[in-house]
């Protein structure tokens, strides 16, 4: 393990500084409520809308795991399938290897596709129950390259299948995913998703379902497949601790907006946001020596329908001053590889 | 911390009666609660730990069944009580509460009814009295008594699993069962509804017991843990000997294969292997395919759990020697 984290960092030395594969650039995405016909002719065409997402800015650096960390509601998940076009973006704009990926017609959309996919959390409900696991993988490369024979398309399976460590590959071809476990279903999700031999992997919250002694493990393979693969991820979570593990640089999002993001070690030994604080104060810890003697933010997460003025945090902030509930903070460069959006993160820093 | 055992668990088997076998989900467990501790109950998924908090309260139900053993709790075998009789026990006396509370509230039942409707059912008060009953604990725990109103769908998780809890408190519950009730909470809300149990285990002197799979959430909060692997309890003992000085090779590597947002430890232990399937158990201490330092002994014969230092206790042979040859030593 240790000399796999060593390999990494050299990989990461290697790539071009600033390489950017993708460039999300204040995008914004409202659900609009449904309110009905009567209700939309009284509101003057005004509907109210979840704020999910509201002009959020951001690059994931080629060859990276960039994590998104937030609470529920923070606009993560939504995030995640802005970035792959599975949700049309209300405003803003995603530049992937500077194609503006929201202006592509459906059918570039289509081909683009086999060059990011996505893991969910649930590998089980993420596989169909009566497809074999070699036919599940398979299914995406007949999509996606159809001029392949059946013969290789089969040994591009069986490639991959050796790849995330399923061997001998040609035994779980056959099988369903009833007849494995859970650690190997997830790999199994891992290996659908790249035999298209994607760029970018979108990961929602991949290992939450997994057991506590199989997640480092996963981990783990993640890594590798990574620097096997010349994969980069897009982390979507709310577990900090596994974040720190995983991840190089991260975003933490309050009620759609980012509010710190950063190189992990950074970010993570001194946070610059009070919410930030407040969330890795919050992380129960697996040694009773450490356990929390910080205070906790007040009150609950606002309505996304109707958030805070000003600073989304104030009303929970303990630092919060006037300025805050009337000026909304811009995301600032505090330092190098780390910025924030608070009027008062000079205090902390 | 007391040292009066509140709810004594004597040899409890539970099985599921599954077409394809007889599952052993709770094997031969004996355990005790301590009056006013926060016993954290951990482990992985499948267990036992969800079936060994139900059978506490004897709320196993269909194709479950406790096929031996004694649930002593403040003297009495629950065992031996007619349904009837348990039902009293139960919500009077135990408590329990449950991963998602949206499932575990009626959708269309305000607030205040879920806890009168708890009060009037096993207390001769009038309506208003319990109302009044509602409104105080609820206060109590952190929700503006206007909230009462409420129906489920309107509050927060977080305050959903304050109501849950509150249902415990009306009838002034000794022992509450929590299961994994803060996995489906987000973390600052979590924290939060850590520190109201502590508060109440303070206050009240509740007993909790606190099933979770989240080793960071017993180590947090719990007075003492006990930790549970395919139907057996590996090793129990106070958290700061369990978490500091790991006996049993299970507790040992599930321990280091969890990350530490405090410490810059990139170095995560990879467990061998997956737990059993209880179909079908290995035979002898069920860890040993999985364990490093098997040995033949582990193959064939099941370790007792026997106590290591303290309170410490832990279900391996490899202390066997080491006790021996205490023995010897003198």
């Amino acid at each position: 393990m240790v000399s796999m984290v060593e390999t990494q960092s050299e990989g990461q030395q290697d790539l071009q500084v600033g390489e950017i594969l993708v460039d999300a650039q204040n995008i914004t995405k409202h659900f609009p409520l449904e309110t009905g016909l009567i209700a939309n002719m009284l509101s003057r065409g005004e509907i109210p809308s979840v704020k999910a997402v509201d002009g959020v800015s951001f690059f994931i650096r080629k060859g990276e795991v960039f994590g998104l960390a937030g609470e529920s509601g923070s606009g993560k998940s939504t995030i995640a399938r802005l970035v792959l076009r599975l949700l049309e973006l209300t405003d803003g704009k995603i530049l992937f290897n500077g194609i503006d990926l929201h202006s592509l017609s459906m059918e570039d959309m289509r081909h683009m596709r086999s060059r990011m996919q996505l893991v969910f959390q649930d590998p089980l409900a993420s596989l169909n129950p009566r497809m074999t696991i070699g036919r599940a993988i398979e299914h995406p490369a007949q999509i996606h390259f159809p001029e392949l024979t059946d013969d290789q398309r089969k040994e591009r399976v069986l490639e991959i299948l050796e790849a995330v460590g399923l061997v001998p590959a040609g035994n779980f071809y056959d099988l369903y995913p009833h007849q494995i476990s859970g650690g190997q279903r997830q790999r199994i999700v891992l290996a659908r998703a790249l035999v298209t031999r994607p760029e970018l992997i979108v990961a929602d919250e991949p290992i939450a379902m997994a057991d506590v002694s199989v997640r480092a493990l996963l981990l783990d393979q993640m890594l590798e497949l990574k620097d096997n693969f010349d994969l980069t991820y897009l982390y979507i979570t709310h577990d900090l601790a596994t974040a720190k593990y995983i991840c190089d640089r991260i975003g933490i999002l309050y009620l759609g907006k980012l509010v710190e993001i950063g190189e992990i070690n950074l970010l993570f030994s001194k946070p610059l946001h009070p919410y930030t604080q407040a969330l890795l104060a919050a992380v129960p810890v697996p040694d009773p020596r450490m356990r929390r003697t910080e205070a906790l933010p007040k009150g609950e997460i606002p309505n996304p329908i109707n958030p805070p003025s000003g600073c989304r945090f104030h009303p929970r902030c303990p630092f919060a001053e006037e300025i805050c509930s009337k000026e909304e903070p811009l995301l600032r460069e505090l330092k190098p590889e780390h910025q924030v959006a608070c009027h008062f993160a000079e205090k902390f820093a | 911390m007391q040292e009066e055992i509140l709810y004594s668990i004597r040899d409890l088997t539970v099985s599921y009666h599954t077409r394809a076998g007889d599952v052993v989900a709770v094997d031969d467990v004996t355990m005790d609660v301590m009056s006013g501790e926060i016993l954290g109950l951990v482990g992985e998924s499948g267990c036992g730990k969800s079936t060994l908090g139900k059978a506490l309260l004897r709320l196993h139900t269909g194709l479950a069944e406790i096929t031996s053993g004694e649930l002593v709790f403040e003297g009495t075998d629950l065992m031996k009580l007619a349904p009837r009789e348990m039902t009293n026990i139960r919500g009077a006396k135990l408590g329990m509460i449950f991963q998602d509370p949206m499932t575990s509230l009626n959708p269309v039942q305000r607030i205040v009814d879920h806890i009168k409707e708890t009060i009037l059912a096993h207390e001769a008060v009038s309506e208003l009295v319990a109302e009044q009953r509602a409104g105080e604990i609820i206060e109590l725990l952190g929700i503006r008594r206007e909230r009462l109103d409420d129906y489920p769908h309107q509050m927060s998780g977080g305050m959903r699993q304050r109501v849950m809890i509150s249902l415990a408190l009306a009838l002034h519950a000794e022992l509450v069962v929590a299961d994994e009730p803060t996995t489906s909470l987000d973390v600052i809300v979590e924290a939060k509804f850590l520190d109201l149990l502590k508060d109440l285990q303070e206050k009240f002197n509740l007993t909790i017991l606190m099933i979770t799979h989240n080793i960071g959430v017993v180590a947090e909060v719990a007075d003492r843990v006990a930790v549970m692997y395919a139907g057996k309890i590996m090793e129990i003992g106070t958290v700061d000997e369990v978490f500091l000085k790991p006996k049993h090779p299970y507790t040992q590597g599930l321990l280091s294969s969890v990350p530490n947002i405090k410490l810059d430890d990139k170095d995560l232990y990879h467990m061998e292997g997956m737990p059993p399937n209880l179909l079908d158990p290995p035979k002898g201490c069920r860890f040993h395919p999985r364990c490093p330092y098997v040995m033949d002994k582990c193959r064939s014969q099941v370790p007792q759990l026997t106590v290591i230092e303290g309170r410490q206790k832990a279900a391996c042979f490899l202390y066997e020697e080491v006790k021996a040859r205490e023995v010897v030593n003198g």
